[in-house]
């Protein structure tokens, strides 16, 4: 190889340049003519024959620009161009061509030249502004590959005469056509990818002028299948096709994965629906079994007829549970549920808790632990039912998976901002644990722990409603455990700190400990059939052991007191003939000792009986405001029995 | 076409506990109380017998909520607190007016799910 370098240092920027000439005096030329130039700071190498050039091509990490005559010793006219091309398609090309070669020169930049020069005919001016809008085009071009590359859109020209295309390198590489742009034969491509000739065929149907898009699924080596959207458009003279192919396989995946998911989301709506509604209508006839059941009870029967009735009660009792898990997730599921923002203390609705699952932490031989911090603040605004249901349930599952040992139930300040308070709650006992690989399934539907053989019972969807029932009001849930030593479930809730006028209609609330099995006596004197049904049923329902005497009006719970002995008395104060207020009065005025052992409590829509000092002036002890909710009666029933039980006296008279 | 549902039975089933049977009963209760209380409380008005009024309309406080229908729950609380009170008695025409026209449309729902 023959080749010199000089260089100038004259420009802002030094360009690599490559002079393939065989002609020393033209070689020479553009030397004389580069050095002119104060604008150009260049490093010149020149090659006399493409083979010289090629080497020196392989092995150099590229020129800026590549000044080529068009005819040497060892290439000639377009050939010179296209292994030009080939070999560095990433460089500015510009061919020199005598003066009869124009159209060549332009074939060449139709080829992949940036442009050309005709000997003779150029002024040293003219050679520096090709070089530059050579390097300029060829940036320009870098940059579009580029583009093309990182958005996998190619583009190319279609010679519809001659069936030739034109192609961008990032076309070549999407359709594995080679790694270089280059003009390549029509059909070839269609017998590479005979699922494109579609959309050519597209554009000749519909004589477009607009252009044809379409999306194409193509097939590659080894099997591998990918789809592209191609944008086709033809040249007004109808000469030449424009298109732009764009890989949208990753768009398509994703659109699939979605429309998949979608139809799955709506198999599951459909199927939860489906399961919603069997469960709705399964509601009823299990209500008739259990009604009946319990109708059964009643009778006189044999010992064996009755175990069967039982069985057949706790059964029912067991699958309307389940129907009923199942209407509460379905709800939960579709974020059905509304949440109240109510006021509430937090002290009787733990007393409410643990007079429900006090009988089974007894018959298990446990002890209960609860502990509330003295800074948590006891009235508070929130969704009592629903806080209540959420550590029902946790104390409930850790009752049922502790065989010995304690349930402990923890109740802490996490943070206050203005009336806002955030209170922590932690649910531990001493159980069966849970295996860390189980954990997390544990709060998905349907899950249930087996221990040692042993299945629980169960719908396995107790947690995985009580996991909604926090997160849908803003909090989260988190359980540890070990296997054989035990859990803790722990989590936070948001409320709102309630002033004491929200609870201008409840008097102090006590945590009371009442086992709800006792045995006690309840007057209830109602007129409304409507509040008979409710105050009894409420009643019966927490509390089975206790007889309720039923007086329609004052005289009658007047009398009924005056023949029996009663724990409790409820007393509506609008009743006809003698109204409760003239009952109570009654009461206390001719009962032994003024029944001072007797509780009465008024049953009373007036807001205004929890004003300072109403209830003592009627001569009860406390009240409950109608309409009440089940929990607010329970609360105060299981507080005056168990005061009445430990001997307290009411203290009508004395405030 | 399906009519929008009048009744939200929300607090009604704190009671019941989805006990169908209970819910119908309850249910059926109500519609008497609501039924037979209709005529005399127009009654009472008409008269301007506001003491029965104010009685009347505060049992209905309790029975109400059952039903869950707040419009209804409202209205009687205006018309039991201005009957109770003596003042605002010159709108209680106009709320017993929307009272009565709700009241109806919302025992039928009651009757229609009794029958149910």
């Amino acid at each position: 190889m023959t080749a010199q370098m000089t260089t100038t240092n004259e420009t802002d920027r030094h360009l690599n340049i490559l002079v393939i000439e065989d002609n020393p005096h033209d070689a020479r030329l553009v030397e004389i003519y580069l050095q002119e130039l104060d604008m150009i700071d260049h490093g010149l190498i020149v090659c006399q024959t493409m083979g010289e050039a090629l080497q020196l091509l392989s092995q150099h990490p590229g020129f800026d620009a590549i000044i080529s005559d068009l005819t040497l010793p060892d290439s000639s006219g377009m050939e010179t161009v296209e292994t030009l091309v080939q070999a560095r398609p990433d460089q500015a090309i510009i061919i020199q061509t005598g003066h009869n070669d124009k159209e060549i020169g332009l074939k060449a930049v139709k080829a992949g030249a940036q442009d050309f020069l005709v000997k003779g005919a150029y002024q040293p001016e003219d050679l520096a502004k090709t070089v530059r809008y050579a390097i300029e085009r060829r940036s320009i071009l870098d940059r579009l590959e580029d583009i093309q590359r990182k958005a996998n859109i190619g583009h190319f020209e279609l010679n519809v005469a001659k069936g030739l295309i034109t192609a961008s390198a990032q076309f070549c590489r999407m359709l594995a056509l080679g790694e270089t742009g280059n003009s390549f034969a029509l059909k070839s491509i269609f017998h590479k990818h005979p699922a494109l000739s579609n959309a050519f065929e597209l554009l000749e149907d519909t004589n477009s002028t607009t252009g044809v898009e379409r999306d194409v699924h193509l097939e590659f080596a080894e099997g591998a299948k990918k789809w592209f959207a191609l944008h086709v458009k033809p040249s007004k003279d109808g000469t030449r096709i424009t298109g732009l192919l764009q890989d949208i396989t990753s768009r398509r995946e994703t659109e699939e994965m979605r429309r998949q998911n979608e139809v799955a989301h709506q198999a599951a709506m459909m199927k939860e629906q489906f399961i919603a509604s069997v469960s709705h209508e399964m509601r009823t006839p299990m209500n008739a079994i259990l009604g009946m059941s319990n109708l059964l009870l009643d009778y006189s029967l044999a010992e064996e007829q009755r175990n069967y009735i039982k069985s057949i009660k706790q059964s029912s009792e067991l699958l309307l549970g389940i129907v009923n898990d199942i209407l509460t997730i379905s709800s939960l599921q579709n974020s059905a549920v509304h949440f109240d923002e109510k006021p509430f203390n937090l002290h009787e609705l733990f007393a409410n808790i643990l007079n429900i699952i006090s009988y089974k932490v007894h018959e298990k031989g446990l002890s209960f632990d609860l502990q509330i911090e003295e800074d948590v603040p006891v009235q508070l605004l929130g969704d009592k039912l629903r806080l209540n249901q959420i550590l029902l349930n946790l104390v409930g599952n850790a009752v049922k998976f502790t065989d010995e040992g304690q349930i402990s139930v923890y109740v802490y300040k996490i943070s206050s901002f203005g009336n806002e308070v955030k209170l922590g709650f932690e649910v531990s006992d001493t159980g069966i644990g849970i295996p860390q690989d189980k954990i997390d399934a544990i709060f998905e539907s349907f899950t249930r722990v087996a221990y040692k053989d042993r299945l629980f019972e169960g719908t396995g969807l107790g947690l995985s409603i009580t996991k909604k029932l926090i997160e849908q009001q803003g909090g989260t849930i988190k359980a540890i455990s070990e296997v054989g030593k035990g859990s803790k479930f722990s989590f936070g809730l948001n409320f709102i700190l309630a002033g004491e006028e929200v609870f201008s209609d409840q008097n102090d609330h006590k945590l009371i400990h009442f086992d709800p099995q006792t045995h006690f006596k309840i007057l209830l004197a109602e007129d409304n059939k409507l509040n008979q049904i409710v105050a009894i049923k409420t009643i019966e329902r927490q509390f089975p052991n206790a007889t309720i005497d039923l007086a329609i009006h004052g005289e009658e719970a007047v009398k009924k007191l005056s023949e029996n002995t009663y724990h409790i008395v409820l007393m509506d104060l609008q009743m006809p003939v003698m109204d409760g207020t003239e009952a109570v009065k009654h009461m206390r005025d001719h009962g032994p000792d003024g029944h001072r052992d007797l509780f009465i409590l008024a049953m009373t829509a007036h807001a205004h009986i929890g004003e300072q000092g109403q209830v003592e002036t009627i001569l009860m002890d406390d009240f409950v405001l109608k309409p009440f909710e089940p929990e607010q009666l329970y609360a105060k029933i299981s507080k005056y029995v168990q005061l009445r039980l430990d001997g307290n006296k009411s203290s009508y008279g004395r405030k | 076409m399906q009519t929008a549902t009048l009744l939200d039975l929300t607090h009604l089933r704190l009671f019941t506990l989805g006990d169908a049977d209970t819910e119908k009963m309850m249910l059926n209760e109500i519609a008497i109380e609501l039924k037979s209380e209709t005529g005399k409380l127009k009654d009472m008005i008409a008269q301007q017998d506001w003491l029965s009024l104010s009685r009347a309309t505060h049992k209905l406080k309790t029975t109400l909520p059952f039903l869950g229908n707040q419009q209804l729950i409202k209205l009687n609380k205006e018309i039991e607190h201005a009957s109770r009170v003596g003042s605002g008695m010159d709108k209680i025409p106009a709320w017993a007016d929307e009272f009565f026209a709700l009241l109806p449309r919302v025992i039928d729902q009651v009757d229609e799910l009794i029958q149910a």
